[in-house]
């Protein structure tokens, strides 16, 4: 049983099952899960491929059973996930230069207030060349609005290491948005 | 528990699902079925009819408002294009030269839709048996692709053959640039399909191949090459104890940059041991090559070889202006500015 099956089963609470449809399942996550993509990929067109794989993963896994609302957010997830995954395997074969590498030490804090004075597009830019690892961290967190409870089962780590690579992978975006103002 | 004002910030990004995402991945689920112990008539006829409605929704709006778009649907195969398609090859609609011929041999049926030649590659878009065409590989890698792959050969009256450089089933297939009196006038091209693979079909083992099925299916056609522009080579670049050399940088819809790589990265390179956890950290930094536009916005790379000696790339263009190549780490590295002007 894997870490996550285990943090689904831990979900315990009157919660009703349900039994999710094709449309009801676009209605609900075709929104967050193409927020997921725009963080987690370098450019649109590839959130686009990655979102509209993990969609049509998602409705031929449909699952047959009934399940609880947060089991089906638990398992839509981890298609997601590992389409995602997938997809970087696939980049590492297509071209070995897709992840950067980059070492970037601890980043110095400061009091600008880059957040009034940066835009969308800008900010969605810096947090496309962050690392895989951390724009996977961002995209978990504010694409698929998840908590750090579940984040840290889809990487199998624990929910204060979520915690604190999610801040690290912050800290990283600020210290770019830093050198771009 | 407080959050940050950048927390604010990525939670409250406009961020808008593109209006044909749904429609999209429910009609390759269509064409490619689901396991068949979950399907249902119902289920299909449902998946169907909302997958249709969609698609025709999303086509009677976009012929509303954008009408190019509304002739090319209505009058050319050109709508089986669909937009990540085409964008995978750099090219609109109305680039794509419609053809539309259709060929059966050995129980399928071959559409060739249409084709692209420019100075950098020569592009072919086919469709089996009526399936919706689709995007090829992607750097993100898609996960599914065509329910075919097809096994082909492009040549032309003038006895030359062009090398196909990348497939991933069947819709879309990149060849060589045509050379020769075929690059210059419409000479007579020749595509021809050899075999189908079903990819549909699981093989028996880990050995099996996909079941092929050979057949002869031969098109005809002429094509007018846009023409690719030698854009001026920067001198040589010196960064530490690397020494990069261009030896090709050259622009149509799309830019491919070939550079030479001489000493410590290759050394470097060279002495890369296999295994698990990929090359070690830094090692890759000096092959780092990305294209912006005047904006500042990345480019799309559509083909990539990187390591060793060489540095060969191309990058989906969104159309003319001025570019910035950065060549090198992030930190250190050079940049190029290039006009690119329109094809």
């Amino acid at each position: 049983m894997s870490t996550l099956d285990e943090a689904i089963l831990a979900d315990a609470g009157p919660d009703p099952a349900v039994r999710i449809g094709i449309d009801e399942l676009c209605d609900r996550y075709a929104a967050r899960v193409y927020r997921f993509a725009a963080l987690l990929s370098r450019s649109g067109p590839d959130a686009e491929d990655l979102a509209q794989s993990a969609l049509e993963r998602a409705i031929r896994a449909l699952p047959r059973t009934e399940l609880r609302t947060e089991s089906v957010e638990g398992w839509l997830w981890r298609i997601v996930v590992n389409t995602a995954r997938d997809a970087g395997r696939a980049a590492k074969r297509r071209q070995l230069l897709l992840e950067r590498l980059l070492a970037h030490g601890p980043p110095e804090t400061t009091a600008l207030d880059i957040e009034d004075a940066i835009g969308d597009e800008e900010l969605l830019h810096a947090v496309r060349n962050l690392s895989r690892r951390q724009r996977t961290l961002v995209a978990l967190r504010f694409g698929a609005d998840l908590d750090y409870a579940r984040i840290a089962a889809m990487l199998g780590i624990s929910p204060g290491a979520a915690r604190l690579a999610t801040r690290r992978a912050l800290l990283a975006l600020r210290a770019r948005l830093e050198v771009r103002q | 528990m407080s959050r940050t004002p950048l927390e604010t910030r990525l939670r409250s990004l406009a961020i808008e699902p593109p209006d044909d995402l749904v429609a999209r991945a429910q009609a390759r689920v269509r064409a490619f079925g689901r396991p068949r112990h979950r399907l249902t008539p119902a289920l299909v006829a449902a998946l169907v009819a909302a997958a249709l409605v969609v698609l025709a929704t999303a086509n009677e709006a976009a012929a509303y408002l954008v009408p190019a778009y509304g002739r090319s649907i209505a009058d050319t195969p050109l709508g089986l294009l669909t937009q990540p398609l085409l964008r995978a090859g750099g090219q609109t609609a109305e680039q794509v030269t419609p053809i539309g011929t259709t060929v059966t041999s050995a129980g399928h049926s071959i559409q060739l839709v249409g084709a692209y030649a420019d100075g950098l590659q020569t592009t072919i878009y086919l469709q089996v048996d009526g399936q919706p065409l689709a995007a090829p590989a992607t750097p993100t890698g898609k996960v599914v692709g065509d329910r075919y792959l097809a096994a082909m050969e492009l040549t032309d009256d003038a006895g030359h053959r062009y090398q196909a450089r990348g497939s991933s089933g069947s819709s879309v297939t990149e060849f060589e640039p045509l050379r020769g009196p075929a690059a210059r006038s419409g000479v007579r091209l020749t595509l021809r399909v050899t075999s189908l693979r079903d990819l549909s079909v699981a093989p028996r083992s880990k050995q099996d191949a996909p079941p092929r099925v050979d057949g002869n299916w031969a098109f005809h056609f002429t094509l007018k090459q846009r023409p690719a522009v030698d854009l001026p080579l920067p001198t040589p670049l010196t960064i530490r104890d690397t020494t990069y050399t261009f030896t090709s940088i050259r622009a149509a819809d799309t830019m491919a940059v070939k550079i030479k790589v001489s000493g410590g990265a290759v050394t470097r390179w060279s002495q890369i041991r296999p295994g698990p956890g990929g090359p070690p950290p830094g090692t890759m930094e000096p092959y780092r090559v990305e294209l912006y536009n005047a904006a500042g916005v990345a480019q799309r790379i559509g083909f990539g070889s990187f390591g060793g000696d060489q540095i060969d790339a191309s990058w989906v263009l969104d159309g003319s202006g001025r570019y910035r190549l950065h060549v090198g780490p992030e930190q250190g590295g050079a940049d190029y500015w290039f006009d690119v002007p329109r094809a």
